[in-house]
């Protein structure tokens, strides 16, 4: 999952390069493709690995609450980009585009030092889900 | 690790970094009024007790100031627990610095011993504190995640640094200590600067860089070894300069193992440097960004320092020390600092707001982004400010006459900065009183 995070960041990247140039087309199409992927792994994330983790450690109102709202503000961030990108309105896109970078960031930053190493530890069937994750 | 301690919902009040982040550009505004009001008078010799004063509302006023505010904010994002005493300590560790920086950069103008009395009670309390603070995540069993082990280094540092100024104070508080005044103040220096700075951007980076820039992790054998090597250092020039001055009754010793050693702390130095630069230089995300140019610009005074150092072993130059300590403290740290506040304050502006709104449907679209808290052309003013006053210091070293501007336009450097943020903050006061009037809805998850 950790990898997967790095793959969505260089994706993003590429899109707001080509959106800072002035190259609509080729930012939005890329931009696309982030956001797909973004949401791909936010579904897997919710379907899959949370609720095994609260199957596991008996903890449903905490971390994964968290996460999952984190991925709410996210979804709704990625929104209104996609109006900024109609819109044509370059600094609303990059704005918005920083803030979700960093929202991104701090949330992978949770998930790697925290929820990722915890579910490692509670989870003994990882492998099995890992897979899942992957179908 | 105690899973039922963690949250992943722990960030501290927006005040507790922003009393910090606030305050500190204050301090810089002092330290700008402060050589307007000394004019050319200034660089007469570095043992005045001007330069004193400016030196530390830089240093503590601002620099630790910040440093205080931003640890504050990110340990909790990093290991899932407040700081303890983040909402109440925080605020009372915060008026003891100000109290402390006050009463001892007075204590310096004025030659009262008893203020370096109060500035020894109020910053000793402060870092005291603040230390006792920080304890148990140093000592807790994280400490097997590279930050913690960076922050552990770096505590030591910071330690031996504040350690030598106390003493230092001390000696301002009972005059009667008559201890080796000047070499210990070299000593605190070459700690400050070197160590504390230098290691507490490496920690900073490690984190910031590959988060904000989409840049792969820094290599964890680079941040293990190299801070305890510039540590260890530090240790073994101190101990060395400490011992021949006893021996000899000079400062500097046997010039071969000094510069020996020198030398070997400016490749450690230059290693930093060049592995930073390239980093910078692989990010994916190459958007333009002005944090960046402060980066750089940081990066490129230390490098511009050891190499000064180095031209003034084979070719004496005149006020080296004035030189060396500008671009250490401004055209390093400052720079530094200067671009992550502009980054870090526009994110926890929006994040606060974000989280308030997310009960709140209708009051998304109230959440300013990050640019529009600080806007990129601010920003860009920032940078040429900061540039050009940092230069024109350089500049009136030798010209001092220049004196007078670059003390104007370093005002205006710490004005400018004191604007973005406080307009920033209250951009959120009046965001956030217009999302809390939106109703709220019950979570559908």
């Amino acid at each position: 999952m950790a990898a997967h995070h790095k793959e969505c960041d260089e994706l993003f990247a590429q899109a707001e390069q080509a959106v800072s140039e002035g190259d609509w087309e080729g930012g939005l199409s890329r931009w696309q493709v982030f956001a797909d992927e973004l949401e791909k792994h936010f579904t897997r994330e919710e379907q899959i690995l949370f609720p095994e983790f609260e199957q596991a450690t008996g903890m449903t109102g905490g971390p994964t609450q968290m996460m999952r709202m984190e991925h709410e503000q996210m979804r709704s961030l990625v929104n209104e980009i996609n109006k900024a990108g109609t819109a044509r309105d370059m600094d609303q896109f990059l704005g918005l585009s920083e803030s979700l970078m960093v929202t991104m960031q701090q949330h992978n930053m949770k998930e790697e030092q925290i929820l990722y190493p915890m579910t490692d530890q509670s989870l003994g069937n990882a492998q099995e889900i890992i897979e899942r994750m992957n179908q | 690790m105690n899973l039922h301690k963690l949250s992943l919902d722990t960030i501290p009040p927006i005040l507790t970094p922003f009393r910090f982040f606030l305050s500190a550009p204050l301090f810089g505004v002092l330290a700008a009024l402060l050589l307007l009001y000394s004019g050319d008078d200034f660089w007469l010799t570095r043992w005045s007790n001007t330069n004193l004063a400016l030196t530390h509302l830089l240093t503590i006023g601002f620099m630790l100031m910040v440093m205080m505010g931003a640890l504050y904010q990110f340990i909790p994002v990093m290991n899932g627990q407040l700081i303890p005493g983040s909402k109440k300590l925080a605020a009372v560790i915060h008026v003891l610095m100000i109290l402390g920086v006050l009463t001892m950069v007075s204590g310096f103008l004025s030659a009262y011993s008893e203020l370096f009395q109060t500035a020894v009670a109020a910053l000793g309390s402060a870092t005291g504190l603040f230390a006792l603070s920080l304890l148990p995540l140093l000592i807790s069993r994280l400490g097997n995640q590279l930050i913690v082990y960076l922050l552990r280094v770096l505590f030591l540092v910071l330690l031996i640094t504040l350690g030598l100024g106390f003493f230092l104070l001390l000696g301002h508080a009972l005059p009667e200590l008559n201890l080796s005044y000047r070499l210990y103040t070299d000593l605190h220096a070459l700690w400050g600067l070197l160590g504390w700075v230098v290691l507490i951007i490496m920690a900073v980076s490690s984190q910031v860089i590959p988060m904000f820039y989409v840049i792969s992790e820094f290599s964890p054998r680079y941040l293990k070894i190299l801070p305890l090597v510039i540590m260890l250092t530090l240790l073994v020039m101190s101990f060395y300069t400490v011992i021949s001055s006893k021996q000899s009754g000079t400062d500097s010793g046997q010039p071969f193992i000094y510069y020996t050693l020198a030398f070997l702390l400016s490749a450690e130095l230059l290693v930093f440097v060049f592995y930073t630069l390239l980093k910078i230089a692989q990010r994916k995300r190459k958007i333009a960004d002005v944090t960046i140019n402060f980066y750089r610009l940081a990066l490129f005074s230390l490098l511009a320092a050891i190499l000064l150092w180095w031209a003034a072993v084979f070719f004496p130059l005149a006020h080296l020390t004035y030189l060396l300590a500008i671009l250490l403290i401004y055209g390093l740290a400052i720079s530094i600092i200067n671009g992550m506040l502009h980054k870090i304050v526009s994110f926890l502006i929006f994040l606060h707001l974000q989280k308030q709104s997310l009960k709140r449907p209708e009051a998304m679209t109230l959440v300013p982004n990050m640019k529009q808290v600080i806007s990129t052309r601010n920003s860009q003013i920032q940078f040429m400010l900061h540039l050009l006053s940092g230069t024109l210091l350089l500049i009136s070293v030798y010209y001092p006459a220049l004196t007078v501007l670059a003390a104007v336009i370093m005002l205006a450097n710490f004005c400018w900065l004191s604007w973005c943020l406080f307009q920033a903050y209250l951009l959120y006061l009046r965001s956030r009183k217009k999302i809390l009037a939106c109703p709220e809805m019950s979570m559908s998850f």
